[in-house]
């Protein structure tokens, strides 16, 4: 909301300046952002005295002038200016732009040289201010006015505009008078209300109209009063100055008087052309389903029974505390007036301006909840310049319809409460003084050990309960003025459950241990395309947003797998190609997570989602290597260490989100048969889709059934004092044999005394036979009581060569 | 020719050839010829059993003075065949890519802001994010259809593929005060990291989806100095010790009284410059004492608790900070980005 600073200062005189009204206001919660500068159109612009005025030989038209703009030196100190207008004459008052000063066309003033005289600045004419279209000759001002004064006071818009972003909890500071009340609360000042008088004549308005509400839920008050001979025309320059400088543009005076009445007090008036009304009655009721009705823009809307008709009986003539009827405006022929005041329910007017698509001042300050009881200053005030500004004659009195007045509230406040929730004591004295100041009434003035009792005037629905009144004493006193304290180091015996702490703490040792091993962190937004989501899990259940922002964001994702290939996308679209990604984060799906109530929100489930892709850094010393299915797998055995979780099982599984043949579900849990992720590359197709075009390996883990799979401790293990023995074995497999299982196979027919049998080469090639591959092993043996004899490790590893023989037909190659 | 004098001429071979060995392989040779297990010196080591019993130990005595000798000029004689190999020791190579993973900037920021929490004491605890709208605006004092709700612009979720009707993510952290009021016991202490959305245009300053850290306390004498104390101690030691905390009153229906908090220009210190766009203050929370319709609406009593809340953007304070200017960043996860922090 806008309101010129100059009006208020009228209400609450203060000496502030625009700036310093704004700051105090801001802090004392009645938000003030911005400050225009309303005379910064006329910056280095001043009134100035011609001393002198000749032509210019070598020109046909231009003049040289001397003019005096400072009061101190007139006449002796003088910029010279070189001027073409015939008018110009030694004596006259003008207006002067000086050197500097931007036009409202944005032309600077510059210091020039014609014939060889300088000129140092401009006599401006009408047209150049864009006051008018005269441009034939310069403004000569009135000969009362100050050598050197500044053009902006001339011009009446001496002035800022004081912009505010109010919250909606204060609809009493959405007008001038509010904001004065605040100002004059904080600076002790005496507000000066406006006086209304006003001569009525004979005539009452109630011989010319009734009002009957049909609904007295939505309209509990409904006031009308008729002006006559009113002359539709434009306002005068105050009246159009005040609304300017409040943001509002000038229609003409009857509406303009309106809007000038709602700044002023808050209550929004709406003038109707009183020849609709020849059945004699104002009929306020709910409009039908279906029906149309034709707004002041010209927009036809479709109304229902959720907007409030202002009619004649029959026509709808408004739609009731939002926006007037095309049919019932003000037009230059009007010359009766029918004033409408009136107080609408708040939330029947969210309901209403919802239904009509349309939110106006008018509907804005009704749905906050304005002042029932405002409604006859208001629209006798508007009556009053009605007669002021368009020349119209009031009907006496005015026609009220009010059938359950509603009354000041009464509220108590105890000054020791307002001592426990602040902290610091505020004495009774200083509440009630703080309270007065904002024209809340203290019923029991003087009293000294009850409750303060407060009458809450209707111009503040917000304030019903005793914390309310705590704010107030609170903003107007200032938290700045509240001691800082230290009773936020109390202690408390707050816990998480068992299960929650180990799943938190899986969370943070799975975070470090990725960072460790070299993944980046992303973040997800959570919302998702759904087509996408569609084609990496098809036929899963989404959950969609009713009114998305677009298509992109229109579901929740239901796998990690998406957030990971979007990222994928961007870096490798910025040639970032060689990725290893995390994410630890929430998927969304109906009813997934309330299994695990304790752990997951009913519809969600913390994930683990991790994809690599490209290589390794190169290195000199170890060449090349790829990010692939294997590095995630390396990934499991890392995490699994640290988190000690029980073995991960790969069993194939059909994913379309994988390649077919590379796609397996992780199985754990104690039977080792739960679902608990998935691991694979990524389909070629999905990556096309992604515009990725190399080979992308991903897994997603569930993070509840994980926590489950933590081993406990084993507790110390004594270590060996004895030495290992390595053996190597060199083999020939068939493509078909699974080296994951035949270690297994190594390490049990091994027993006890293997202590570990890795993998150090594989390779197939020229030395190796079709439909082979060429596997080295190595076996380490250890005893935890004894040296082993170098026959007993022969010994050993030669019933592991049988083994291997026999079970999976190896050869043993000779180096 | 006596052992001892054995001894010391093979001692002096050894010296003469060690000093002539001219690559460590050579001085290997020596050493096996002279200390290996069938060198020169073990092999006189063997006759010394055969030696009468008054002469065994001098000469032990001196072949073990004799091995540690040698020893010594064994490994002083590699080592100068090491320096001298110097040449080809390159010491700009880069060295092995042990390259460490960055968190995060967004999780790492909520880690920092819920470890001060924790210092003093508070609990971290998470909420849903789908959520209904009583934890979402009715149980945090938001009347139905009331213009509060205008300032948080929401996504409804559409009741289907088995999702129940009603159901909203949710716009602030806040659905945790109610959340966590709901099963504890007060004194309550807690601090609530997480993900909220917003039903705004996507642009450099706002996204519809960020992060919020909420942080409450609910007690017998919580007071709004309490609320001060924790926000100016919390300022401090995030930012810096001579940060200053300017206090708007404000609007929160889950709070009374209410106020938004500015902090001193983290650059400026309050003089004034481009990143508080010369106000010398920058927004950073809101916060309040809890609503007693709040406390009313989880069964607590407002009359014998109070408490304070207040709430910080994470995305917000993560730009401060690293004067990020464009919000998308941080949810695109281009590692040129995400590799800064």
């Amino acid at each position: 909301m806008k309101i010129s600073y100059n009006w208020v200062r009228d209400i609450a005189p203060v000496d502030w300046s625009p700036e310093e009204m704004a700051h105090r206001l801001t802090l004392a919660g009645t938000a003030c952002e911005t400050v225009i500068d309303l005379s910064a159109r006329f910056a280095k612009m001043v009134v100035g005295r011609v001393e002198s005025c000749v032509a210019i030989e070598k020109s046909d038209h231009l003049r040289h002038a001397s003019v005096s703009i400072d009061k101190e030196s007139a006449g002796k100190e003088t910029l010279s200016i070189i001027c073409g207008a015939p008018n110009v004459a030694a004596g006259q008052l003008v207006a002067v732009a000086q050197v500097g000063a931007v036009m409202p066309d944005g032309m600077k003033i510059e210091r020039r040289k014609m014939f060889g005289i300088a000129s140092e600045g401009m006599i401006l004419s009408e047209r150049e201010l864009e006051l008018s279209d005269e441009h034939e000759g310069i403004i000569v001002l009135p000969e009362n006015l100050e050598v050197g004064a500044p053009l902006a006071t001339v011009f009446g818009v001496d002035d800022y505009t004081l912009e505010f972003e109010l919250t909606p909890n204060r609809p009493d500071s959405m007008c001038a008078i509010g904001i004065a009340r605040d100002v004059a609360a904080l600076s002790g000042c005496t507000m000066n209300r406006p006086e209304i008088s006003l001569t009525e004549s004979s005539e009452k308005s109630s011989d010319i109209i009734q009002v009957e509400i049909e609904d007295t839920e939505f309209c509990p008050r409904y006031a009308a009063r008729v002006i006559r001979g009113v002359k539709v025309g434009p306002s005068p320059a105050w009246l159009r100055d005040r609304l300017v400088a409040s943001g509002q543009s000038s229609i003409n005076n009857v509406v303009d008087v309106t809007n000038y009445v709602m700044l002023e007090f808050g209550q929004p008036l709406h003038a109707f052309d009183l020849s609709r009304f020849d059945s004699g009655k104002v009929v306020v009721k709910r409009a039908k389903a279906k029906e149309k009705f034709v707004t002041l823009d010209e927009i036809e809307r479709e109304v229902d029974e959720s907007v409030l008709m202002i009619t004649n009986g029959s026509d709808y003539l408004a739609a009731g505390g939002v926006m007037g009827g095309l049919n019932s405006s003000i037009t230059d022929d009007t010359t009766d007036v029918l004033l409408e005041a009136a107080y609408f329910d708040p939330s029947s007017i969210r309901k209403s301006k919802r239904t009509l698509g349309l939110s106006t001042d008018s509907s804005a300050r009704f749905e906050r909840g304005i002042d029932p009881n405002i409604t006859i200053i208001a629209i006798d005030r508007a009556a009053q310049l009605l007669a002021e500004v368009a020349g119209g004659e009031p009907l006496a009195g005015v026609v009220d319809n009010y059938p359950k007045p509603i009354e000041p509230l009464l509220v108590d406040l105890r000054p020791e409460r307002c001592h426990q929730i602040l902290g610091v004591e505020v004495k009774r004295p200083e509440i009630e003084k703080i309270l007065s100041g904002l024209e809340l009434g203290i019923a029991n003035p003087g009293a000294k050990t009850e409750a303060i009792s407060v009458k809450v005037p209707t111009f503040r629905p917000d304030i019903t309960r005793e914390i309310d009144l705590i704010e107030e004493v609170t903003r107007i006193l200032g938290f700045d003025n509240i001691p800082t304290t230290k009773g936020y180091l109390a202690a408390t015996d707050n816990r998480k459950t068992e299960a929650v702490e180990i799943q938190d703490d899986l969370v943070s040792t799975l975070w470090q241990t990725l960072l460790g091993v070299g993944f980046n962190e992303i973040c997800g937004s959570g919302l998702a395309d759904g087509r996408l989501l569609e084609l990496i899990d098809p036929g899963e259940p989404q959950i969609v947003v009713a009114n998305p922002i677009s298509d992109e964001f229109g579901s929740m994702r239901n796998s990690l797998a998406y957030s990971l290939l979007n990222a994928a996308r961007v870096n490798v679209t910025h040639q970032t190609v060689d990725l290893q990604l995390f994410e630890l984060g929430n998927i969304y799906a109906p009813g997934i997570g309330k299994k695990d109530n304790v752990l997951n929100a009913d519809h969600e489930r913390m994930r683990l989602g991790v994809l690599v892709t490209g290589q390794l850094q190169p290195h000199w010393k170890t060449g090349r290597d790829n990010l692939d299915f294997y590095t995630l797998k390396g990934v499991i055995d890392s995490l699994r260490g640290e988190a000690r979780l029980a073995e991960l099982k790969l069993v194939p599984a059909k994913y379309p989100v994988f390649q077919s043949g590379q796609s397996f579900e992780l199985r754990g849990g104690v039977k080792k048969d739960k679902v608990v992720g998935r691991i694979g590359n990524v389909s070629s197709k999905l990556l096309k889709r992604f515009d990725i075009k190399q080979s992308v390996s991903l897994m997603e883990l569930d993070i509840a059934e994980l926590s489950r799979m933590i081993q406990p401790g084993r507790g110390y293990q004594a270590l060996s004092k004895f030495p290992a023995s390595d053996r190597d074995l060199s083999l020939l497999l068939d493509e078909s044999v699974l080296v994951g299982e035949m270690l297994k196979g190594v390490e049990r027919v091994g027993g006890e005394l293997v202590e570990k049998a890795v993998v150090f080469d594989l390779f197939r090639g020229k030395q190796v036979p079709e439909g082979k591959k060429s596997v080295a092993i190595s076996v380490r043996y250890r005893s935890a009581n004894k040296s082993l004899e170098s026959s007993e490790v022969d010994g050993l590893q030669q019933k592991i060569i049988v083994y291997l023989k026999q079970e999976f037909k190896a050869e043993i190659r000779e180096k | 020719m006596s052992v001892l004098s054995q001894i010391e001429s093979l001692l002096a071979k050894a010296g003469a050839e060690l000093q002539s060995a001219a690559s460590a392989d050579e001085v290997e040779q020596v050493k096996v010829r002279y200390l290996g297990r069938k060198g020169e010196l073990p092999g006189i080591l063997k006759g010394v059993k055969d030696l009468p019993v008054e002469e065994r130990k001098p000469v032990g005595a001196a072949a073990n003075k004799a091995r540690v000798m040698l020893d010594g000029q064994v490994k002083a004689k590699l080592e100068s065949f090491d320096s001298s190999s110097d040449a080809d020791f390159d010491y700009t190579l880069p060295g092995s890519p042990l390259t460490v993973g960055r968190p995060h900037l967004l999780v790492r920021t909520m880690a920092d802001i819920a470890e001060i929490f924790s210092r003093k004491g508070f609990l971290v605890a998470n909420g849903p994010e789908i959520e209904s709208d009583r934890y979402n605006f009715g149980a945090l004092n938001f009347p139905p259809d009331h213009p509060a709700r205008d300032m948080q612009d929401t996504f409804y979720l559409r009741e289907a593929n088995g999702l129940p009707e009603g159901l909203l993510l949710r716009t602030h952290t806040s659905n945790v005060q109610v959340r966590q009021f709901e099963s504890r016991t007060p004194p309550v202490k807690i601090i609530a990291p997480g993900k909220v959305f917003r039903h705004e245009a996507v642009s450099s300053r706002a996204y519809c989806v960020f992060h919020q850290v909420e942080g409450f306390q609910v007690g017998t004498d919580i007071t709004l100095g309490d609320l001060k104390g924790v926000l100016l101690a919390f300022c401090q030691e995030y930012f810096a010790e001579n940060i200053e905390l300017r206090f708007r009153p404000s609007f929160f229906p889950f709070t009374e009284p209410s106020a938004e908090v500015d902090m001193s220009c983290l650059l400026c210190a309050g003089k004034g410059c481009s990143i508080c766009k010369y106000d010398g203050w920058l927004e950073i929370l809101g916060c309040g004492m809890i609503d007693p319709n709040v406390m009313s609406a989880v069964g607590y009593d407002p009359e014998v608790l109070s408490g304070y809340a207040f709430g910080m953007g994470v995305e917000r304070i993560a730009m401060l900070k690293h004067r990020i200017t464009d919000i998308r960043l941080f949810y695109e996860n281009d590692l040129r980005f995400l590799r800064q922090f």
